[in-house]
């Protein structure tokens, strides 16, 4: 644990005495008033956003979490459980600090728990999965657009928009952080 | 990729990248209409007005036998805008670029932009208000009509609706501290004062903290974040601590008629009934200019010549400057300014 003035996207502070994550910063200059950091703070406790400008030297308290990587098991109604592969330890996370709490949850893959104090404040989605389509629509023929796409729904239960020729069954990539098609899966 | 590329790729795309174009057509036509002039500005200049933050790009020249001289990226075309009022050209606009040293390229940051001006003579900052609402519907008709929609008043940005529809809302920093921070005006003139009415809520306050730092910081946290969602916002009366070339309000000493437009919870456009007392003028671009020194920035070349030409005589005037890319990211509902522009800062900068 430390202070530093120097915050950066994705590190970790005590805010109003509680954990966050720092989802986003800009450093700014408005020519009324010295620089600052305009930040979103995203609470590990509650999952709730809030924005927090910051003076561009004002020092803040940077905590030490503990990262491990797990495997994702099942989800209840509110929770996402995971297992160390390690040691064979289970955990439950609640699914409100998960991003897009079940879309991207798959046992096939890897997923990092952030842990402060002993206990888990986050879930850090792999940054592409590979989901099988349950769902979509066959319009490949008639439409020569290029860009065109259609919805398409996921194992999961996700829907992302996907170009015309994927077919249902098929297997694609998909960007956890944009919701968006990648490619298909090979 | 890069912009061109997936242009080239997808040129259904480019449809997002006319959004500004059409919006500086538009707003040519506007006061083309109103018969303003429209001045060309330079970007590169000798000297700027005083200002303690001020960051601006530097670059050198080298004339004649080698001798090198120093030149600034303009900041504003402000200093240009006056010297022209004072020579006698009246109404006038200029859309050009503007450029900051210190900051970060992001989402709605970048060091380079478009700038609008206008100057309304015999105006103050109310009648810039109404400028302003009336430019806004004014291209909102010309880009509906340019993409062969319906004409409607409001916009979708990131899934908000945003009415134009006259009157917009109306905050005076005043009101603003009173609702949403709980801090009278008055009682944090003093900066020992507001030091302490900041560190009782909680902020980091040091030695080394100014004036207007705290107030930018008040700002930022407590009063913006309160703008509401669904219609541009006017904040107007500034205090004066903040705006070195404003008029100060007749019947109200501690702010000036400064006005600054937010929408969508970005700061649009920032006018005011012009300072037209050179002497007040030149005093407090000494001030800002000894706060430089003691902030220990590196010091801009004065621009005397600014000074002698309110000295000759300003129009009544009110002035404003409205950032164009910002417009544009809002008309064309994307979160990036980097969305329209094709060669975006970001590309080659990061």
């Amino acid at each position: 644990m430390g202070f530093t003035n120097n915050i950066v996207k994705g590190m970790f502070i005590l805010y109003n005495k509680e954990p966050h994550l720092v989802v986003d910063r800009v450093f700014y200059s408005p020519g009324k008033g010295a620089a600052f950091n305009r930040t979103r703070l995203k609470s590990l406790k509650t999952g709730k956003i809030v924005s927090q400008t910051f003076k561009s030297n004002e020092k803040v308290e940077e905590i030490d979490v503990e990262t491990k990587t797990m495997q994702f098991i099942y989800v209840d109604e509110n929770n996402a459980f995971f297992m160390d592969p390690q040691t064979y330890e289970q955990i439950s996370v609640s699914l409100d600090v998960i991003d897009h709490g079940t879309n991207y949850l798959h046992t096939d893959a890897k997923y990092v728990t952030i842990n402060y104090e002993g206990e888990v404040l986050s879930v850090q989605l792999p940054g592409k999965i590979i989901l099988q389509i349950t769902e979509t629509s066959d319009a490949s023929r008639g439409n020569t657009a290029t860009n065109a796409t259609k919805e398409a729904v996921l194992e999961t239960g996700a829907k992302v928009q996907v170009p015309l020729f994927i077919r249902q069954g098929e297997k694609v990539i998909v960007n956890t952080e944009s919701s968006t098609y990648v490619g298909k899966a090979e | 990729m890069k912009t061109w590329q997936k242009l080239k790729e997808n040129p259904e795309l480019f449809k997002q990248y006319f959004v500004k174009e059409y919006i500086i057509q538009a707003t040519r036509e506007f006061f083309l209409a109103r018969k303003y002039h429209e001045l060309e500005s330079p970007i590169l200049t000798n000297a700027l007005p005083q200002e303690r933050y001020n960051d601006p790009l530097e670059t050198k020249i080298q004339l004649k036998g080698g001798r090198d001289v120093n030149a600034y990226l303009i900041p504003t075309t402000e200093t240009f805008n006056k010297k022209i009022l004072a020579a006698g050209l009246g109404e006038h606009f200029v859309i050009s670029k503007v450029f900051r040293a210190l900051e970060d390229i992001g989402p709605d940051h970048s060091p380079e932009f478009t700038m609008l001006e206008w100057y309304h003579l015999n105006a103050n900052y109310f009648d810039l208000m109404e400028d302003c609402e009336k430019l806004f519907v004014y291209s909102k008709k010309f880009l509906d009509g340019k993409f062969k929609k319906v004409f409607s008043t409001s916009i979708n940005y990131q899934g908000q609706k945003i009415s134009l529809t006259s009157p917009w809302k109306k905050l005076s920093v005043r009101e603003g501290l009173k609702k949403y921070a709980k801090v009278e005006l008055e009682d944090v003139q003093e900066l020992v004062k507001f030091k302490k009415v900041m560190k009782e809520k909680g902020y980091n306050v040091d030695e080394n903290d100014d004036w207007q730092t705290l107030f930018e910081l008040l700002f930022a946290n407590e009063i913006e974040t309160n703008f509401p969602k669904n219609k541009p916002i006017f904040v107007y009366d500034y205090p004066i601590q903040v705006c070195p070339l404003t008029q100060t309000k007749k019947d109200d000493p501690l702010v000036c008629e400064k006005v600054e437009l937010y929408i969508a919870g970005k700061e649009i456009a920032n006018g005011y009934t012009e300072l037209r007392d050179w002497k007040e003028q030149e005093k407090r671009f000494k001030e800002e200019q000894a706060a430089r020194k003691e902030l220990g920035r590196k010091p801009v070349a004065f621009d005397h010549d600014l000074v002698e030409a309110i000295k000759s005589g300003l129009p009544s005037v009110a002035g404003i400057g409205m950032g164009i890319d910002r417009v544009a990211m809002i008309f064309a509902d994307v979160k990036n300014v980097s969305d329209v522009n094709y060669f975006p800062a970001s590309e080659m900068f990061e």
